[in-house]
């Protein structure tokens, strides 16, 4: 087993069950460590610190992230692939595709992240220059960021590649095409949990 | 005598297409290893000699495993999908390799 095909496809060893259940677990955990540095996994690809709300809501939006992506993937393999694929499988690769985006929970408690979130400032000039003295703290968590967002990214599409057996031209404009839906469906989703928490 | 011929032919990689022209190879003459007697003709090769060694291995292990994709994917120690598309995949080559029978 190479090590380089467990980074970037790790779905051709592991699916299914243990997939799903490996997946739940890690996002269960960074959820859980977002409710103490006040991160959200608030969108498929979305990760903000600073907002603090109740804790139901951190699991909530986390269970969108995950479920609505995986059910449009499905949905798409269902027609554009001619395998009989497994829910389970495409669900279970789908939830440990997050795992990337889990470990940059971490980043909230960087101390520099922790004052951007509730930086109050009374003008531009001192906002840019509290934003400078900063900046050698915020580059590596945004470059940490960065790199998380494009593994998780790398991932979805082996997973929904593995898991659906959609491949070539058809496989590459499916998956982004569901991906961008499944961004705005779970923004609007999530927009939907936070007003209705705020409700009651 | 003939035990060694046999020997050295496993070993020689089975030719399935023409150096020349890529199409499929078919075969011309079959020998007794034991009393040297040959038969002339034109066979067809039967449709799993045209298929590559692994993918033969692929079948027979699927056979082996009764079927089984939940059975084959443990013992190659990959996923269910993975071994589901790699059967798919064969599955498809197999159906083209039958059309291009059927066309000649």
């Amino acid at each position: 087993m190479k090590m380089k095909t467990w980074l970037y496809n790790p779905f051709e060893y592991v699916a299914g069950w243990k997939a799903l259940l490996t997946g739940l677990a890690g996002m269960a955990a960074a959820t859980y460590v977002g409710t103490l540095n006040h991160t959200h996994f608030d969108g498929v690809l979305d990760v903000h610190t600073g907002m603090q709300t109740k804790a139901a809501l951190h699991y909530l939006e986390s269970l969108v992230s995950w479920l609505l992506p995986a059910l449009l993937f499905y949905i798409a393999g269902r027609i554009f692939s001619s395998s009989a694929i497994r829910a389970v499988d495409v669900f279970g690769t789908m939830a440990l595709a997050r795992l990337p985006l889990m470990l940059t929970v971490f980043v909230g408690f960087i101390p520099a992240m922790q004052e951007m979130a509730s930086l109050e400032v009374s003008s531009v000039k001192e906002a840019t220059a509290r934003l400078m003295e900063l900046l050698p703290w915020l580059l590596p968590a945004i470059l940490l960021l960065v790199v998380a967002e494009i593994w998780t990214v790398t991932l979805l599409y082996h997973a929904y590649r593995v898991s659906c057996n959609v491949k070539g031209q058809r496989g590459v404009v499916s998956f982004v095409a569901v991906l961008l839906l499944a961004e705005i469906f779970s923004k609007v989703s999530i927009y939907g949990l936070y007003r209705w928490m705020q409700g009651a | 005598m003939s035990f060694v011929v046999i020997e050295v032919m496993k070993k020689i990689n089975f030719p399935r297409q023409c150096p020349g022209c890529g199409r499929q190879l078919k075969v011309k003459i079959l020998h007794c290893p034991s009393c040297s007697t040959e038969v002339t003709g034109l066979f067809e090769l039967p449709l799993l000699a045209c298929l590559l060694p692994e993918e033969q291995e692929f079948i027979v292990s699927f056979i082996k495993y009764s079927g089984s994709i939940k059975d084959m994917a443990a013992h190659m120690k990959l996923s269910y999908p993975t071994v589901r598309n790699r059967l798919d995949e064969l599955i498809e080559k197999i159906k083209q390799l039958e059309k291009e029978s059927n066309m000649l």
